[in-house]
């Protein structure tokens, strides 16, 4: 796909570090006309199983960018929970979808990888998102004691 | 992220790339400086940071500036 390199910014124990791809640069991917820009969070623990090295690299968030030119962003995988200042932002792992060239071309036809989503929490994409009424006011109360994976 | 093969290093960053990178970044994808990044995110002036993919460009490469 590339001879793009990745660097990181430390491997000391503790955390948060950087793991970074082009040095945080979109990459042209080879084929049609993709870019991909990579940001990895991880943190260095010490590993108390044994048989399995001294150290273990847990991550501990992601950026995936697919774009259909530089920093025109079509699809961004994104997972967060450590930068949560203020609590702005959401800490499941989510997708975001935008409005680039190639949507028309190709996302119809793609298959996206996710986890699996609970109708409870597409319920709240519905309420919370999209600005469907709910019949009663205490629906994310309802939705939470559910599993939905939202915020407020 | 298991393994590193050992014909395949993962160089590091040195402290001064990492917030040149931060820098250069911000200045890329918000046209301002990584400071004045620092400052308005530290006031909470970004409405709805993750609907912004220039910012959570920026956001994901906080560690790099702290």
């Amino acid at each position: 796909m590339t001879n793009a390199v990745l660097r990181v910014s430390s491997y000391a124990p503790g955390g948060p570090h950087v793991l970074l791809f082009n040095n945080n640069l979109p990459v042209r991917l080879h084929g049609p006309g993709i870019w991909f820009a990579l940001t990895l969070r991880f943190r260095v623990t010490e590993c108390i199983e044994r048989g399995r090295g001294r150290w273990r690299v847990e991550t501990t968030g992601y950026r995936y960018s697919v774009q259909d030119a530089p920093d025109h962003e079509v699809l961004r995988y994104d997972w967060h929970p450590e930068s949560q200042e203020g609590g702005r932002l959401v800490s499941f792992p989510h997708l975001h979808v935008h409005a680039g060239r190639s949507v028309g071309r190709w996302l119809h036809k793609v298959h996206l990888p996710t986890g699996q989503v609970e109708v409870e929490s597409v319920l709240a994409l519905l309420l919370r998102d999209l600005g469907v009424r709910a019949r009663r006011r205490d629906w994310k109360r309802i939705l939470q004691q559910a599993g939905a994976r939202f915020e407020d | 992220m298991n393994a590193v093969r050992k014909t395949c290093r993962i160089t590091r960053l040195t402290r001064v790339e990492g917030r040149a990178i931060f820098d250069r970044a911000v200045r890329r994808a918000l046209h301002m400086s990584g400071a004045e990044f620092l400052r308005k995110w530290n006031a909470g002036e970004f409405r709805d940071p993750d609907g912004d993919p220039g910012v959570m460009e920026v956001v994901m490469l906080l560690p790099l500036a702290r």
